[in-house]
């Protein structure tokens, strides 16, 4: 548990005495802000302003910025093995073991890659040896193929590259021209010979640097001649194509070198005195190379050597199963580290275990990485009342950590698309709809991802967001795209309600240019008919193709797309046509275009047809007249088609 | 934890700061203040600072609560105080004020005590609570001018009648899945309780949160994401932390929070599943985090409590954030 402090200059009970308040926001694009407001403290005049109107946004949990690119890259990884479907549809355990130990090596690699980047931060250098150890050490029991039962060789490598490398202070020792003349020359033999998997060369170089300065060469009784012997004919396993000769070759090794260390009286020459035992030293690295128990245990610093160095040169025939049988004979797994328990769990077998451990790192992508990966060949303890298993509970909380600034979104929402779907979209939704929408390769960007994920109402709320604030601008026509996305009739509806309004009241029609880009389909919608239809007139009479405007006019009306209150603009655009030398409407148009103004003029609702117009009038007199000149020009339309017979 | 850092804000309020809000991007803040002025905030993404983005007179009274709806209705938030009334405010894109008050609403008959909209998904409504124990739910009549506002419901919460200095609170459920709810916390009665919009359309009392030995201060219903039940957070004068669980009784099956079919008889059983007593006084707020994993409390005690879940349904501290001098 960690505690901040904001600093305040205030105690408890000051802030109780004065109602304070104080609260926890939580920002919603990013889980580790919070704000927190102090009161006033009525007791320190001077700190009254300073105290009550500050609030305080502390970033609890947030992930350094230099992790990103790790997250970037192993979450590519993730994503590949995800979309693997061999893994997914093959039965065969064999096949999934093997692709999992690829996709394993890839998550090392990066690790690997941060390790290194990571040289200056030894905090951070420290977590990426961890998980790489742990990593690694997965890889080796439970990814590895064990038909060749080689586990002894890859956990001496594990053992040596992760805990046991050669630091420069013992660098320096294998330069010197005459070694092992102290008890630190001979501690680092004892580690070589304990890691002999790597370090049998230094080993052996150090032992001959050491018999040619005390000649002892060609003395065939000398320990340390019997030593170079022994180390130098160690069977290795690189010179055999097969993994079982190299074995049987092992095991007659180690019988001859059993038999030199019962016969051994470890000759100390008697030209060199040390003030350390040297015999206790030879004694116990012929024990360990002829793996008698008690000297590799006595010989060994940790219990992780202790288990390694037993099945490497006492039980090298030991199956993963079995190696838990191993831990009697280490003390110290129980109280050691972190790190100690979650490897001592990988080496008990105790998956659940492991992973409950690697959840107490701070960064989540240990946990999450690592049980995705079990996940496809051990199945976890249930999750009590939860609709997901272990991993993705974990992949959630990944998720989340990870916020939603930058492009860390589109991280959250792969890992969170490859939970069971009971959970997917709830938890897309809330992840997406916290993303800010500001920019417009973003949005695309979200919008194509959500039609990936198929979260069709996350779309839907996107649009109907980003139409509202196209609206809100007077865009009107880039809203209604939004929703025409979407279908939402409703608002389409109200805009277009808007666009009419506006029309009737200043006879502005520049918003519509945006019809000219729909296509016929989106006319579907009644109003937006209607206003493209209406323009269309517009540009028909300014084209002075009256008798096509004429036509257009009357479907309007006829097929009643148009509303009430427009229709006397129709029939105030009609009066022109009426007049034209052209006769442009016949008797029956003319009679239609009586009838809706007889229809609006009549009605009990008449006032409410006519409000606009109303309003531009300065008298009922005047309202009358203009309704008049409609009428004349009508009947006199109506004569001329009579007259001509049309 | 890997970075505690702490950025500091001075908002100029001329007396306490009753509620913040973020908007559901996190990068817009509202505050609002007893000095009956209300605060909006614009996060610059570059520096990471709050640049204040206009500041005004809004009630006449101190203002208690503050709440945003979802941007598919336009920048739109709400506001609550002492003066009885309830304010929707809206940014404009032209004219002279950058935020104009688009509708009053005045039917309370006591300071009104909490707001919040409803999920988007349920339309423009916004459920608000007042000391005259009523809950009232309005909608806006048209989405696109928010200047008419219509009360749909009015429930009497309290049968301890009318209390002056009552103090209420409530919350929706946000899941998607089951009829409307929202959890209210209901003053002097020591208890809060979850409100259900039936069949026939009317809001009836479907649960009872029991267990609270004082006035209900907060209630959060938790972001439902991954989990077969939903949760419930309080926050009580008695000074602890409670968590419900709410589990569906007639739908043991696995599928529920896929289905689109809305459960209109669900039954629930009401687990009281944790109690935390850290603050040792008042705790007054309780909130969840989007995914509904983190908890954060704060109380008298001067501290915000930030509170997770491990998979074993373990609840744990996770942090103490102070308002203490360092000793």
């Amino acid at each position: 548990m960690n505690s901040y402090n904001l600093g305040f200059n205030v105690n408890n009970q000051q802030l109780t005495n004065n109602n304070q308040i104080i609260l926890g926001r939580f920002n919603p694009s990013n889980q580790s802000g919070v704000f927190t407001i102090g009161a006033k403290d009525a007791s320190d005049i001077d700190n009254v302003e300073k105290v009550k109107n500050k609030l305080s946004n502390c970033f609890w949990k947030q992930i350094p910025e230099s992790r990103r690119s790790f997250i970037a890259s192993t979450f590519e990884i993730f994503m590949d093995l995800h979309n693997n479907k061999t893994l997914t549809e093959n039965e065969i355990i064999n096949d999934k073991i093997n692709i999992l130990n690829k996709y394993s090596k890839e998550y090392r690699e990066k690790i690997e890659i941060e390790k290194n980047n990571s040289l200056n931060d030894e905090k951070e250098r420290e977590m990426y040896n961890e998980i790489y150890s742990i990593f690694h050490l997965y890889e080796v029991l439970y990814l590895s193929e064990n038909d060749n039962n080689n586990i002894s060789e890859l956990l001496a490598r594990w053992l040596t590259d992760n805990f046991y490398n050669i630091t420069a202070n013992e660098d320096k020792i294998f330069k010197l021209n005459k070694p092992l003349n102290n008890e630190e020359d001979w501690k680092l033999l004892l580690k070589c010979i304990l890691n002999i998997n790597k370090y049998r060369i230094k080993a052996l170089n150090l032992l001959q640097k050491y018999c040619f300065n005390n000649s002892l060469y060609n003395n065939k009784n000398s320990v340390f001649e019997k030593l170079i012997e022994i180390i130098n004919s160690m069977p290795l396993v690189t010179d055999f194509s097969k993994y079982d000769e190299y074995k049987k070759t092992w095991i007659r090794w180690q019988s001859k070198v059993k038999i030199i260390f019962k016969e051994s009286n470890y000759m100390v020459p008697s030209n060199v005195s040390f003030d350390f035992d040297i015999e206790n030293y030879c004694h116990k690295i012929f024990g360990i190379l002829s793996g008698n128990m008690e000297s590799i245990i006595s010989s060994c610093d940790s219990w992780k050597q202790i288990i390694v160095s037993l099945i490497y040169f006492h039980q090298p025939e030991t199956k993963v199963s079995d190696i838990k049988t191993l831990f009697v004979h280490c003390k110290d797994t129980t109280n050691g580290t972190l790190l100690d328990s979650i490897l001592s769990s990988l080496f008990k077998e105790d998956l659940n275990n492991c992973v409950t451990f690697c959840s107490k790192y701070d960064f989540w992508w240990l946990v999450t990485h690592i049980s995705d990966l079990i996940s496809y060949h051990y199945k976890f303890e249930g999750l009590k009342d939860y609709n997901c298993d272990l991993a993705s509970w974990f992949k959630i909380n990944y998720a989340d950590s990870l916020g939603l600034q930058n492009d860390n979104w589109e991280i959250a929402l792969g890992y969170v698309s490859t939970c069971p779907d009971d959970i997917k979209e709830s938890l897309k939704t809330e992840l997406i709809n916290h993303i800010p929408l500001n920019s417009e390769d973003k949005v695309k960007k979200l919008i194509l991802n959500c039609k990936k994920y198929n979260l069709k109402n996350v779309i839907i709320d996107i649009h109907k967001t980003l139409g509202m604030k196209e609206y809100k601008k007077g865009n009107y026509g880039e809203a209604i795209k939004h929703y025409m996305e979407i279908d939402d009739s409703y608002r389409i509806s109200l805009i277009c309600n808007e666009l009419i309004s506006q029309y009737i009241e200043n006879g502005d029609l520049s918003q519509l240019h945006f019809i000219e880009s729909l296509n016929q389909n989106s006319l579907y919608n009644s109003k937006i008919n209607f206003l493209a239809r209406y323009k269309q007139f517009q540009e028909l009479y300014r084209e002075k193709q009256y008798k096509k405007a004429g036509s257009l006019l009357i479907q309007l009306l006829t097929s009643e797309i148009a509303p009430k209150n427009f229709w006397y603009i129709i029939l105030i655009d009609a009066v022109p046509l009426l007049e034209n030398k052209q006769i442009i409407f016949n008797s029956s148009e003319t009679y239609e275009l009586m009838r809706c103004l007889e229809e609006i003029t009549t009605s009990h609702r008449k006032n409410e047809y006519l409000a606009t117009l109303n309003k531009k009038v300065k008298s009922e007199e005047e309202l009358e007249n203009l309704i008049n000149v409609i009428r004349i020009a009508l009947v006199r339309n109506l004569a001329r088609t009579s007259a001509l017979l049309i | 934890m890997i970075t505690n850092q702490i950025q500091q804000l001075d908002t100029y309020h001329e007396d306490l700061i009753h509620d913040l809000s973020y908007n559901y991007y996190g990068n817009r803040l509202v505050t609002c203040s007893s000095d009956q002025r209300i605060k909006v905030w614009d996060l610059n993404e570059e520096t990471g600072q709050w640049i204040m983005n206009d500041s005004w007179k809004a009630h006449d009274c101190s203002i208690l609560k503050v709440s945003w709806a979802h941007p598919e209705f336009g920048q739109v938030f709400a506001s609550c105080s002492i003066d009885r009334t309830v304010k929707i405010w809206e940014e404009q894109e032209y004219g002279g004020k950058r935020w104009v008050e688009k509708a009053k609403l005045v039917e309370s008959q006591g300071s009104v005590q909490d707001i919040e909209f409803a999920p988007n998904y349920l339309g423009l409504k916004l459920a608000t609570i007042s000391a005259d124990g009523k809950l009232r739910i309005y909608e806006a009549m048209d989405i696109m001018n928010l200047l008419h506002w219509t009360l749909l419901e009015e429930i009497e919460v309290t049968s301890a009648g009318k209390e002056s200095d009552g103090h209420y609170c409530l919350s929706w459920s946000t899941s998607r899945f089951n009829q409307p709810m929202i959890v209210v916390g209901c003053g002097r009665e020591n208890t809060a309780r979850i409100y259900k919009l039936d069949q026939h359309n009317k809001w009836q009392i479907c649960e009872v949160l029991n267990g609270h030995q004082d006035i209900v201060h907060d209630v959060a219903w938790a972001p439902n994401v991954g989990r077969s039940y939903q949760l419930i957070a309080t926050a009580c004068k008695d000074g602890r932390v409670r968590i419900f669980k709410l589990s569906n009784e007639s739908v043991k099956n696995k599928n529920i929070i896929n289905t689109n079919v809305i459960k209109n008889d669900s039954k629930f059983k009401v687990e009281l599943i944790e109690e935390f007593k850290d603050h040792g006084s008042e705790v007054w707020r309780v909130e969840w985090n989007v995914t509904g994993t983190i908890l954060s409390s704060s109380g008298d005690d001067g501290k915000i409590r930030l509170w997770k879940a491990s998979y074993t349904n373990e609840w744990k501290c996770l942090s103490v954030i102070s308002a203490e001098q360092k000793k």
